[in-house]
Order: C-alpha cells, then sequence, then structure tokens
C-alpha cells in the first residue's frame, strides 16, 4: 500500500510588513496521507481562520509551504520535473468556493472547460473536444444543450458550480479538492452538487478532500474528518465517531452549532460568551477545560480509540499518538 | 390581537424590456406582535424583494403593482417618500445581507449609529453616552466597540452592529434578510441570539429571511415557503416541518442532511421557472415536467395552515418518497 498524497510535518506561515514583519502562523505542522489502493473522502472542517483553507491550498500545490514535504507519488513536488509537474497539476484538481467569480465574465461557459483539455493535450480534434465536454457535463447531471454556449450570469449559482465539477472531472483526476463547494449555493441544491461528488468517488474512483464548515454535510458526504483550531488538529478519525460522539470541547460546540431542522431540538441556551476572543482568554482554546496552557504551545495528541484522535485534556489518560500521519487513524472504506 | 404587520395580495413587478417579471405575485400573511416568521426560498424567488417593498426601498424597475402593506394600521403603500423616511427605522427595520459591506469603512461605528437617529430629529445631548452603551449592550458588545472602524470588527460583531442601528428606534417590525449568510456556525448562532433577544425585549414582530430551513427551525413560530414569487405555503413551524403538503416543501426538507445516518442526498430536480412573462397557473408542475395552466386556489389545511394546491403535482414528492426508501448505509 503507496500513498498517492503525503504530506509530513507541512506548516504555512504568513508573513506581511516590509520592515516589521507580522508573522502568522497559519497552519501548524500536520502530517496527512490520501493512499493509492482505496478511494477516500476526508473532510476538513473548523470555523472561519482555522486554517482549512490554507491547509487545502497547502496541499493542492497552490500555496508554497513553509516547512515539512509534499510528495505526490513518492516524489517530492518541489524537486519534480516538469512532466511530473504537469501530471500533479492534472491529477489533483481544485473546485473552489465560489461559482460567482471564477468566471471570466466576458467568455461563455465552454471556455473554462475547453482550455485545460487544450493545456492537457488531451484531445486531438474539435469533435473529440466536444465529446469529452458533452459526456463530463452528463455526468454532473447538466443537460448540455442547455449549458453550452451561454454566459455565466445566464446560468444559476448551482449550474456554474456543477460545471466547476464537471471541469474538474474532465481531467480525469485521482484526487479533487473541493474548498467549500456548497457554502455559496441555495440549500435546495447542495444535495445534488454534494452527490456529485459522493458519485466521483463511488464510480470514478476519485478521492475527495472536502472542505467545509457545516458539520451536517461533511457527515452526509465524508468517510473521515479533520476539525481544525487555530491551525492545528483538535481532533481527526471516523465521521460518525466526531460528529456523534466529540470529544474535544471545540468539537462539541461545533456540532452544538449546528442549527437541526427539527424545531422540538432547539439550541440549548449557552452558558455565557462563546466567542473567540472568550476562549482563548482562559489559556485554552477551548474556554471549557481551563488550562494554564499557552494556546500557541504544541499540543499532543492522544490516541482516543483507534477510529479517534483529540489534542485535548479530556483525553489524558489515552495514550500518545505514536504514529504521525494522521490518516493512520482513519477508517477505510472498501 | 390587532396584527402589526398585515401584508394583503401584494404584487411586485419588474419591468424589463422583454415583458414583467412577476417577482411577488398574490402574496399575502399578518403578523401579531412579537411573532417570528420565516420567509424561505430559494435565489429569485422574490423573498429578498418582498423585504425591499415592505422597506419601500425597491428601486426602478421594480413596482408594487397593487395590494397593501398595513404597519401598525397605516398602509404605507400610499405613503409618500418623506413619509416613508419617518416609518422606516421608526416603525419598520431592515437588518441586511452582507454585514461586511453595510458599514461606512472610513468612519467609526459611533456617527454611524448615531446618524440615523439625528435624520429622525432625535437629539440626544447629555443621555447620548448612556443611550449609546445601553444599545450596545443589548447587542452583546462593550461600549469600546463605537471608537472603532468597521475593518477592525469581526464579521458576527460587524452583523451585530447592524442589529443595534436597526433596533435603534424600537420599530414594530424587524425585517431580517440573510443575516448569517456569510457567516460560520458559531458566529451564526451567536448573531441569531442576539437576533432573539432584541426581538424578544421589544416584542416586536420579525421576519427572518432565507434558505436554511434548520436555522427556520431554530428561530421561527411559522414558516412562509415561497416558490417562484408565489406563496406555496403557510403555516406554524411545527405544521411545515411535520406535516408538509405543498411537495415544494416535502422535497426541501427531505434534502436537508442531518446527522442520524447516513443516506442518498436527495436534491429537487430541475431548475426554478423564468418569472419573465410567467404564464398563469403552477409553477412547481413546470419544474417536474407537468402542467397545469388553471389558477391555484389557496386552500386552508388546518387552521393557520394554508396551501397552494394544485391537484396536478400535490403527490409528487409523496409518490417519490414511497418507491425510493431512504437508504441507510
Amino acid at each position: 500500500m503507496g500513498s498517492l498524497l503525503e504530506a509530513k510535518q507541512v506548516s504555512k506561515e504568513y508573513i506581511s510588513g516590509t520592515f516589521i514583519k507580522k508573522r502568522n502562523l497559519a497552519l501548524k505542522p500536520i502530517s496527512f496521507s490520501i493512499s493509492d489502493d482505496s478511494p477516500s473522502i476526508t473532510a476538513i472542517a473548523g470555523e472561519s481562520g482555522s486554517g482549512k483553507t490554507t491547509f487545502a491550498r497547502v496541499i493542492a500545490g497552490i500555496l508554497d509551504k513553509s516547512s515539512g514535504s509534499l510528495r505526490y507519488k513518492d516524489k517530492d513536488i518541489n524537486q519534480m520535473n516538469s512532466e511530473d509537474i504537469l501530471s500533479f497539476k492534472k491529477e489533483v484538481q481544485t473546485i473552489f468556493q465560489d461559482p460567482f467569480e471564477v468566471y471570466n465574465p466576458f467568455y461563455k461557459v465552454d471556455h473554462v472547460l475547453t482550455t485545460p483539455i487544450k493545456k492537457f493535450g488531451l484531445a486531438e480534434n474539435k469533435s473529440d473536444i466536444d465529446k469529452m465536454i458533452i459526456s463530463a457535463l452528463e455526468e454532473v447531471g447538466l443537460r448540455p444543450d442547455e449549458t453550452l454556449g451561454r454566459y455565466p450570469h445566464q446560468l444559476s449559482g448551482g449550474q456554474r458550480q456543477r460545471i466547476m465539477v464537471a471541469r474538474a472531472f474532465l481531467l480525469r483526476p485521482k484526487i479533487i479538492i473541493a474548498d467549500e463547494p456548497v457554502s455559496m449555493v441555495d440549500a435546495s441544491l447542495r444535495a445534488t452538487i454534494l452527490e456529485e461528488i459522493k458519485k466521483l468517488r463511488e464510480i470514478h474512483n476519485i478521492s475527495v478532500v472536502y472542505i467545509t464548515h457545516d458539520l451536517t454535510t461533511a457527515y452526509q458526504v465524508a468517510d473521515n474528518i479533520i476539525v481544525l483550531y487555530k491551525g492545528q488538529v483538535v481532533e481527526a478519525g471516523d465521521v460518525e465517531n466526531v460528529i456523534n460522539k466529540p470529544v474535544h470541547p471545540y468539537t462539541q460546540l461545533l456540532t452544538d452549532c449546528v442549527p437541526r431542522p427539527d424545531p422540538d431540538q432547539k439550541w440549548s441556551k449557552t452558558s455565557g460568551d462563546i466567542t473567540l476572543e472568550s476562549r482563548i482568554i482562559n489559556g485554552c482554546i477551548c474556554a471549557f477545560c481551563n488550562l494554564n496552557e499557552s494556546v500557541e504551545s504544541d499540543r499532543k495528541i492522544y490516541e482516543f480509540n483507534k477510529k479517534q484522535i483529540v489534542s485535548c485534556k479530556v483525553a489524558e489518560k489515552k495514550k500518545i499518538c505514536t504514529n504521525e500521519d494522521i490518516s493512520a487513524y482513519f477508517t477505510k472504506k472498501k | 390581537m390587532q396584527p402589526i404587520l398585515d401584508i394583503k395580495n401584494l404584487k411586485v413587478y419588474y419591468h424589463t424590456s422583454q415583458g414583467p417579471v412577476k417577482a411577488v405575485e398574490d402574496v399575502s400573511f399578518s403578523l401579531e406582535p412579537g411573532e417570528r416568521m420565516g420567509l424561505v426560498g430559494e435565489s429569485g424567488s422574490g423573498k429578498s424583494t418582498i423585504a425591499l417593498a415592505l422597506m419601500k426601498a425597491h428601486k426602478y424597475p421594480a413596482n408594487i403593482e397593487s395590494g397593501d402593506i398595513i404597519v401598525d394600521s397605516i398602509n404605507i403603500v400610499d405613503l409618500n417618500e418623506e413619509e416613508m423616511r419617518k416609518t422606516r427605522l421608526n416603525n419598520i427595520s431592515m437588518i441586511p445581507q452582507g454585514a461586511m459591506n453595510s458599514l461606512n469603512p472610513v468612519k467609526r461605528i459611533k456617527p454611524q449609529v448615531i446618524d440615523a437617529l439625528t435624520d429622525h430629529g432625535i437629539k440626544l445631548r447629555d443621555k447620548e453616552e448612556k443611550f449609546l452603551s445601553e444599545l450596545m449592550e443589548s447587542v452583546g458588545l462593550s461600549k469600546d466597540v463605537l471608537k472603532l472602524y468597521p475593518h477592525e470588527l469581526s464579521g458576527g460583531m460587524k452583523q451585530r452592529v447592524c442589529i443595534a442601528i436597526s433596533i435603534s428606534m424600537k420599530p414594530k417590525v424587524i425585517i431580517a434578510d440573510e443575516p448569517t449568510s456569510a457567516l460560520d456556525v458559531i458566529v451564526q448562532r451567536q448573531v441569531m441570539e442576539t437576533l432573539y433577544e432584541v426581538q424578544e425585549q421589544l416584542g416586536a414582530a420579525c421576519i427572518l429571511i432565507g434558505h436554511d430551513m434548520g436555522l427556520m427551525a431554530q428561530f421561527a413560530d411559522k414558516i412562509g415557503i415561497m416558490y417562484a414569487g408565489k406563496m406555496v405555503e403557510f403555516g406554524s413551524v411545527s405544521d411545515i416541518f411535520k406535516n408538509p403538503q405543498h411537495p415544494y416543501t416535502r422535497l426541501l426538507i427531505d434534502s436537508l442532511p442531518d446527522t442520524s445516518g447516513k443516506r442518498d442526498l436527495i436534491g429537487i430536480p430541475g431548475i426554478p421557472p423564468s418569472l419573465l412573462n410567467l404564464a398563469d397557473g403552477c409553477s412547481f408542475c413546470l419544474r417536474i415536467g407537468k402542467k397545469n395552466t388553471k389558477k391555484v386556489p389557496w386552500v386552508k389545511v388546518t387552521a393557520g395552515h394554508f396551501i397552494q394546491k394544485c391537484l396536478t403535482c400535490i403527490d409528487y414528492g409523496l409518490r417519490k418518497k414511497a418507491t425510493t426508501k431512504r437508504t441507510r448505509k
């Protein structure tokens, strides 16, 4: 069993300012891998500023990492030759959050579909290009005659986002990184797009990294989840465990804040302030365990059970994780 | 109790060169003081147009064709612009959608809060400090926030400043147009709890506009479902969630993901029809490939629960539910 994409202790630090440098460690060292024998769907969850988008962009090779190594098919991406880089860029595709801003309004939507085919030289002639585009659009449930030849403003947000899924699928990638693909789409269309993403794994063996702040969709779509807070892993493992039996107080807060579509299950009255600021003052990232440790210090990750790892004193009695690769604790789906 | 807001047969059209776009077609509902109503619908269903019409903040080519909007026994459709200026914020106020963009970036918060009050001819003088700190406290912010610029605040704080401005004159009706659409779950909960508290305190009626059914279940007492410019179902929260009658409502509820077992996600098929030159009849039939050109009646199901009953598509979701069982893995 090898790994397709392997991130070892990757971190990302943003540095700003000309004379006085301001440093912001957005992603603390994290190890993660996607295996090549069975396709997986992994969700990355967290609130705004938790580093989830940074993580996605680092493993997609869009952002340069500050430390650590990123390997694709056992080759370090910083030492790849141009041929390998091209295949990495073809096989790792990204779907972005905003289906309104990714299109150039002056071009018809066909443009985003034909450009990658031409760039990667996937088709010989015009009719092959058309055939590929039509099959990709049908794959995501769009009718080609109603989609092609139109301008972005003539399509709805849901249709545009599905074209982005089609574009990613067109290149027959091995991995798709979807950065909040449904957060800007109407609730009624979310289900359709998420179902397309699930199908990519089930039918076409594509691994998906699904980034979101919505735990209900993460639960429905993914096998495993990583919860990030301030660039740090707070809990990870099987979605069934992490979402329905969360151990870390932060994950508990997240699952508690999900508005349940059931009038009988109202939010419990919160005790005091749950803002970000108040949680830090108490010395711990979660304000519940009252530690005297600094937020910035490295925290140990404990193995709560075979399918769940937690970085919180709650699990102190459990043994410390020996394997630094988070995905070693993931459930593999046959 | 006397309703504080009463909308009767409201029609709002956008007049374009290709013909009228019927954004709001014959919508009626009423709210009593202290009631919270959710207005649900997808993009382009006319829910935001209703909000703009209630504030009379709609711009050309939108036009209120007919109907009455009665706020505190005054029909605001008949008011001229000057009278309407006085009514806004005083009787009816709105919390805008993008809190990020609704505050002036080059002004501190304090003058932005006072601006609206001054415009309504209220002079605070020596009571100013006490008034402002109480106002900020009611939305859970410290009074130091008044000295800051918008860019120094987080998204949730900005949205709470917007709530503070909109309640500064104790309006009788508050309209919140997707107040949390750009915020993440934790901040969303804070903002919704703030809105809930200030609304309870004021005893104002509140309309929450959005497409997140989960949020509606948490917040609202009554829910109105909008589809293609028409209200297709109206009822109490438990009516809508436990006993949905219109096929669109059923599909909307079925498409919600939950965390009690994995299942196939079922989306709503098709796309909503274009509202341009929309023919009479059932617009949901158009989406699922059926046709009913007769006028669809507004039918009472039980007390306080109404639907647009179209006999052609009424069983649509039901039949589908019976054949495709939720598959649990």
